[in-house]
């Protein structure tokens, strides 16, 4: 269009945008889980831009990452809009799922961290149960995959990183425009030798353990 | 993960980093910053490589010194960048006003990263002001890989006006993550490294500046006559009357708002991102084709009373859209749904099912839901000795007292059970407020201060305080760094290459009645040194110094401690009085590690969140929390 201000357009496989959301707590690796999918939309010659949110999120607040992928260089989702959510932590996904459009796919590791405790004791509310998060992901038609903590990890790694596990799961709801694969390469392209292989173990471990909470267990987008 | 100065192919890149790039792409030969959010990763990316670039680079003590280093490597010919937060611009005005009236010799750029909606900021102000206000021009980009490519180009327009020109980031540019695709860099420096004398236009007396605000006008109008050049703007037609104007993030909301609702090729859109001088030609033609046109900016319309200028100075009967017309707020961000409202009330487009954005009862039930949904605040890390610092300060204090207080991590402070802070404005407050404070009412007075801050802006005030005879403690809560915007290192930081400045030292030279140095972990001595500043007369200044706990751990620089232990008065009993489940731990120091599971017989540490620091132990009623030794 012109020399400093151009226009990308979408990759050959244009087919509209596929807005993410992916969010949790400071600590959790959210940005660099969502990195993770911009780096492989780079990859792939897929247009995307992502926009964080990390203020205090090293003091223990809320982080929100957004991204659209195939669409404007636009970062923020509207109400709704998420094709996706994936959430490092249950009551994060239950307070991003307005993001979350109808029949849309929710990835959420389940494993709780509860606010610092003071908060509670002086919030007149409480932690939600199992069963309240779950019901109010599942509200609109939504697909639910869930990642429990507890699951025997195949590879034999102790540790399981939830960022990468949620990449994993996510690529087995066929929303993503790529798949394991290219995750997978993506995680070896970016991460230190020293994180890879618990992560790319991680990331196996998301796809075999993640279990769809829904009926319809088809992928793709509706 | 690659250096900035090691990029070979399409590279995804933050905002910040992007500008970064853009800078050495151009050939950056000095920077200079004050850290801040959304703008501390320019800085950050740089801090690193500016070594192996061969770059002078400097974490500034503030904005202001920042902007005058800029001033002086650029007039001595190195293209020069300061980077700062957009209240840090009201800390470098000074400087930054009169900058154009000397001119430039290396390209020089100063960014300011305007927060619209307050992420991390005292105030959402609109930094485009300050272009205007500086007759400086100014460049937007709306996306990392623009934000690379103007950075780039902002130092060649500084040359070719001979202007310092204000590159304006918000939050959403600055941290957006999007692929650049990196140019050469350049093999060779650019400039005479050489301060050719010439007082006559380099000293501002007035009979000099009075010349030289002339040659800045004149100037201005070169700018003028680039802002309208098409490498700035983008142009697309629509067969409607209805135009669209937009600038920064906005540019991207109405792009995708555009083509939500199927309206590509219907309404005309004008981007751009030279917004001042305005590109009066540009939005004229634009204007002469649409009887209505929107304007999409953030935070107050200063494009879009521009735009009115220009429409009654053209005689043209065109119908601006957007603050005035109640489209758009001044509050806060722009986002998707706010956008695409605002198109579609104007070409009421028909949403499609698909194209559906805000279903009423839905956004009534995300509110309902995130209100019942237990909060997650930020606090002070586990640990943190400006806990410490705070618990006992209060008790020394007094509940009544007024608590002056500062800008940091520290701030957080504010929220209980700590409540310490009554009143905050900005960097270096707390020390003139807490003194102003003291002078205007009978109630007791405390100010508290971070170390950067101090630094930053807190001098003149206990200085001020001093001279006058005011009576004031001041508690310096110095961790060694900048912690709340990622450790940056500042004059009181153990020296790395810099010869460090004690907080103290300058503390007494600035003539305080007394001054102590202690640590907050030690809570005897710690304890004894606040009743006895609290108790004389004058200024005293307490210095609480003790590092960052994050930033310790983190940077392995002491050996993590282990976690205490709540004696439950099980099997393990130490026959000494078990926890009475009171609580009075968590609800005194809200300390994240300490945590009371539904249902529970007693709060519980957090193996993985404790520090060992023991701020617990002192505060138990009971004796229950013992070190795990």
């Amino acid at each position: 269009m012109n020399d400093a201000v151009t226009y990308q357009s979408g990759g050959p496989d244009d087919t509209g945008p596929i807005r993410v959301a992916f969010v949790g707590v400071g600590g959790h690796g959210v940005v660099m889980g969502a990195r993770l999918i911009a780096e492989t939309a780079v990859n792939m010659g897929i247009r995307v831009a992502m926009s964080e949110v990390h203020g205090m999120a090293q003091r223990g607040g809320v982080v929100e990452t957004t991204m659209i992928l195939r669409g404007a260089d636009c970062g923020m989702i509207g109400e709704g809009r998420a094709d996706i959510l994936l959430a490092t932590e249950p009551l994060e996904a239950l307070r991003a799922c307005h993001l979350a459009a109808p029949g849309s796919a929710i990835v959420v590791w389940m494993e709780t961290n509860p606010p610092a405790s003071d908060c509670l004791l002086r919030d007149t509310s409480t932690y939600p149960s199992r069963r309240e998060i779950i019901a109010g992901l599942m509200e609109k038609n939504r697909r639910l995959w869930v990642l429990e903590n507890n699951s025997e990890s195949d590879d034999g790694h102790a540790r399981v990183h939830a960022n990468t596990a949620l990449l994993g799961a996510a690529a087995k709801t066929g929303v993503l425009p790529f798949g394991f694969d290219d995750l997978s390469l993506t995680i070896s392209q970016v991460l230190s030798d020293g994180m890879l292989e618990s992560n790319l173990a991680s990331l196996r471990f998301g796809r075999q353990k993640a279990i769809c909470l829904s009926k319809d267990q088809k992928g793709g987008t509706q | 993960m690659s250096s900035l100065l090691n990029l070979e192919r399409r590279t995804l890149l933050l905002g910040d980093e992007a500008v970064a790039r853009g800078a050495l792409e151009a050939g950056l030969g000095a920077f200079s910053t004050y850290p801040g959010t959304p703008a501390s990763e320019i800085g950050d990316s740089l801090a690193g490589i500016s070594e192996e670039a061969g770059i002078f680079f400097e974490y500034a003590v503030n904005e202001i010194i920042a902007v005058e280093t800029v001033i002086a490597f650029s007039l001595s010919g190195y293209r020069s960048m300061a980077a700062m937060k957009h209240v840090g611009l009201n800390v470098a005005a000074d400087a930054f006003m009169t900058f154009p009236y000397l001119g430039v010799g290396g390209g020089a750029v100063i960014v300011t990263a305007d927060d619209p909606g307050c992420h991390s900021s005292q105030n959402e102000q609109d930094n485009r002001h300050f272009a205007r206000m500086a007759q400086v021009p100014m460049i937007e980009p709306s996306s990392p890989r623009e934000a690379c490519l103007l950075t780039k180009r902002a130092f060649e327009l500084s040359e070719e006006v001979h202007l310092p020109v204000l590159l304006r980031l918000t939050t959403r540019i600055a941290h957006m993550r999007g692929p650049v695709d990196p140019a050469p860099l350049p093999t060779t420096r650019i400039g005479a490294r050489e301060f050719k004398r010439d007082p006559m236009n380099r000293v501002m007396v007035p009979s000099v500046a009075r010349l030289r605000h002339a040659e800045v006008i004149r100037m201005l109008e070169n700018a003028a006559l680039i802002a309208d050049s098409p490498e700035f703007h983008g142009v697309s037609e629509g067969d409607s009357d209805l135009g669209i104007i937009a600038v920064g993030h906005g540019r991207n909301l109405v792009e995708s708002a555009l083509s939500d609702l199927g309206l590509n090729g219907r309404v005309g859109f004008l981007e751009l991102a030279f917004t001042y001088p305005f590109p009066e030609r540009t939005i004229a033609d634009f204007l002469k084709r649409h009887r209505r046109v929107l304007v999409v900016e953030e935070l107050t319309p200063f494009m879009e009373d521009a735009i009115a200028a220009i429409a009654h100075r053209r005689g043209c009967d065109t119908r601006i859209f957007g603050k005035h017309t109640g489209h758009f707020s001044e509050l806060g961000e722009l986002n998707p749904d706010l956008v695409t409202n605002a198109v579609a009330d104007l070409t009421c487009a028909r949403k499609s099912t698909t194209t559906e954005i805000v279903y009423a009862d839905d956004s009534h039930e995300s509110q309902t839901r995130s209100t019942g949904l237990p909060q997650r605040r930020p606090s002070l890390c586990p640990g943190c000795p400006h806990r410490a610092t705070y618990l006992m300060t209060r008790q020394a204090i007094g509940a009544e007292t007024i608590v002056a207080t500062d800008i940091g991590c520290y701030t957080l402070g504010l929220f209980p059970p700590l409540g310490m802070g009554d009143l905050q404005v900005c960097m270096g407050g707390s020390v003139s407020l807490g003194a102003a404070l003291a002078a205007a009412i009978d109630q007791p007075v405390a100010a508290f201060i971070g170390d950067s801050t101090f630094f930053h802006a807190g001098i003149p005030g206990l200085i001020n305080a001093v001279s006058h005879r005011r009576r004031l403690m001041l508690v310096v809560m110095d961790n060694l760094t900048t912690a709340m915007t990622g450790y940056q290192p500042h004059p009181g930081s153990p020296a790395d290459g810099h010869r460090r400045v004690m907080i103290e030292d300058v503390a007494a030279a600035c003539g305080a009645d007394s001054v102590m140095t202690v640590d907050p972990n030690d809570v005897r001595s710690a304890m004894d040194a606040i009743s006895t500043a609290w108790d004389s007369n004058g200024v005293s200044v307490v210095v609480m110094r003790s590092p960052c706990a994050r930033q310790a751990l983190r940077d392995g620089l002491v050996e993590r401690r282990p976690p205490v232990r709540i004696d439950n008065g099980g099997p393990d009993n130490l026959g000494r009085n078990a926890c009475s489940q009171c609580t009075t731990c968590i609800e005194m120091t809200g300390c994240p590690a300490l945590h009371l599971e539904k249902g529970a017989r007693g709060p519980e540490v957090i193996q993985d969140l404790c520090t060992g620091c023991g701020l617990c132990i002192t505060v138990c009623p009971n004796g229950a929390i013992v070190p795990d030794e």
